[in-house]
């Protein structure tokens, strides 16, 4: 009797471990990753979905994706805490968390042509486009005030951050073509240039 | 042939049980039955908000609690529980938003999503609670009891939203269905008859037709915004139809108590 419970005792913990593994066990893989380089491309928004374009485009469902790489640089080692058992993990929980180690502080939309009366060619023509969200639309400012310094959690590799311009504004029906250029926190700057468009009516 | 024999020699044989007149001696009875419900008129628009109001124009009913209670040979009380069936708008609702497109416009509109609302996802609701006064007239081996029932019919409506994209543009519209008024008991009245074989002293075959009617007071608000310049464009579809339908529903009637004086029977 005494030793049943002698051995009662020595298996609570392991048992407590054991139910702990189960139910709370979800280790973190942390990394700190930079902003790397920018991709940028037409983009066609005239269907369900925007998708990248090399030819004509209506001129009122015109848009630019941003495409900003972004490369993990290091991990952040966790203490492993003492246990005696493998965590046990359900799917759901393999998560990824990556820092960013900088962040985009503006994103500006020069234009290469003459754009209207008051634009012409190299102006900044920011202020007409705006960022698309499902159901919202989001001023380019405002968007890199919230967005320009994320916290991914993420199941897999770090992807880069992709951004929908939406031209808000129609222009004359005509040929196009627009300089991006990003500003990263610390210093740096991206350029990115489209390919002609044929803005139709 | 040889059906239509068997079932002759069935009723043939109950009926040598009833040798004794068995009639008007139950006191409490249960009564339960499925059945359908046959609109007349129908609640139903052809809107896409039909789909968040859990009901069915028609549709079929399990009678899961229902019983008589009765005072002397001929009057009694009877009560009915109905549960229907209903399908409701789910949380992926790709039929609601599809309807939302089609009512907008296929060629102008996608379906981009759905704007965020909590869609519940409820299988089935009490459709119809009644009670009513019943009066039986019985024979040896039939019996019919007329009977005049009030009671609420209810039902679920569930807020929902769709957000549409506009072809050929980068608008969005999101188009939010909420109901205005929580409240969808509706004041129903029904008129029905009851008849059968009792096919032993204590357990009767029950065929029940009944005519119902109730008018329901419910109130759904869409709403549209526009998200480019957040304008917004407001409409109210209204359920307040008279609502006459009918009823036929099968099943037993199991004897639970007899009067007094019949007991030792």
């Amino acid at each position: 009797m005494k030793f049943r419970k002698v051995l009662l005792v020595l298996a609570v913990p392991f048992l407590l471990d054991v139910a702990s593994s189960c139910s709370m066990g979800c280790d973190v893989e942390t990394y700190q990753y930079v902003h790397k380089d920018l991709q940028v491309a037409n983009l066609d928004n005239s269907g369900a979905k925007a998708v990248v374009t090399s030819g004509e485009v209506k001129r009122s469902a015109y848009g630019i994706r941003l495409s900003i790489s972004r490369d993990a640089i290091a991990a952040i080692l966790h203490e492993p805490g003492l246990s005696f058992s493998t965590k046990l993990y359900a799917s759901d929980c393999i998560e990824n968390e990556y820092i960013a180690k900088d962040s985009i502080t503006s994103i500006k939309v020069v234009s290469l042509v003459n754009f209207d009366e008051e634009h012409g060619a190299g102006s900044d023509v920011s202020d007409y486009f705006k960022v698309g969200l499902t159901g919202a639309f989001t001023a380019l400012d405002d968007y890199v005030n919230m967005y320009g310094h994320q916290t991914l959690n993420l199941n897999g590799p770090i992807q880069a951050h992709e951004i929908n311009l939406l031209l808000m504004t129609q222009p004359e029906p005509g040929t196009y073509q627009f300089k991006l250029e990003v500003t990263i926190s610390d210093g740096r700057n991206f350029e990115g240039t489209t390919n002609e468009i044929e803005l139709v009516e | 042939m040889k059906t239509i024999t068997f079932i002759l020699m069935l009723l043939s044989c109950t009926s040598i049980m009833f040798a004794q007149d068995h009639n008007y001696q139950s006191k409490i009875t249960i009564n339960p039955a499925v059945g359908a419900i046959i609109p007349i008129k129908k609640l139903f628009k052809g809107d896409a908000s039909d789909a968040l109001i859990g009901y069915k124009d028609l549709n079929f009913y399990w009678q899961a609690l229902s019983g008589s209670l009765y005072f002397n040979r001929r009057f009694g009380i009877q009560f009915d529980a109905q549960i229907a069936f209903v399908d409701k708008v789910n949380i992926n609702a790709p039929k609601f938003q599809e309807q939302v497109r089609e009512q907008f416009g296929v060629d102008r509109f996608f379906v981009a999503g759905s704007g965020g609302e909590v869609w519940y996802a409820n299988m089935k609701s009490v459709a119809r609670v009644m009670l009513g006064g019943v009066y039986r007239y019985e024979t040896t081996r039939w019996f019919l009891n007329p009977r005049l029932s009030v009671g609420v019919s209810t039902f679920d409506i569930q807020n929902a939203s769709v957000v549409l994209k506009e072809k050929d543009s980068h608008e969005f519209y999101t188009v939010s269905y909420k109901r205005s008024n929580v409240a969808t008991n509706s004041f129903t009245v029904l008129a029905g008859i009851s008849t059968g074989y009792k096919l032993r002293p204590r357990l009767y075959l029950n065929v029940d037709l009944s005519g119902s009617y109730f008018r329901p007071n419910l109130t759904i608000n869409e709403d549209v915004r526009q998200a480019s310049n957040g304008e917004m464009s407001s409409r109210t579809v209204d359920y307040k139809r008279s609502i006459v339908s009918i009823n036929a529903a099968a099943g037993v009637i199991i004897v639970l108590q007899k009067f007094k004086e019949f007991r030792s029977e």
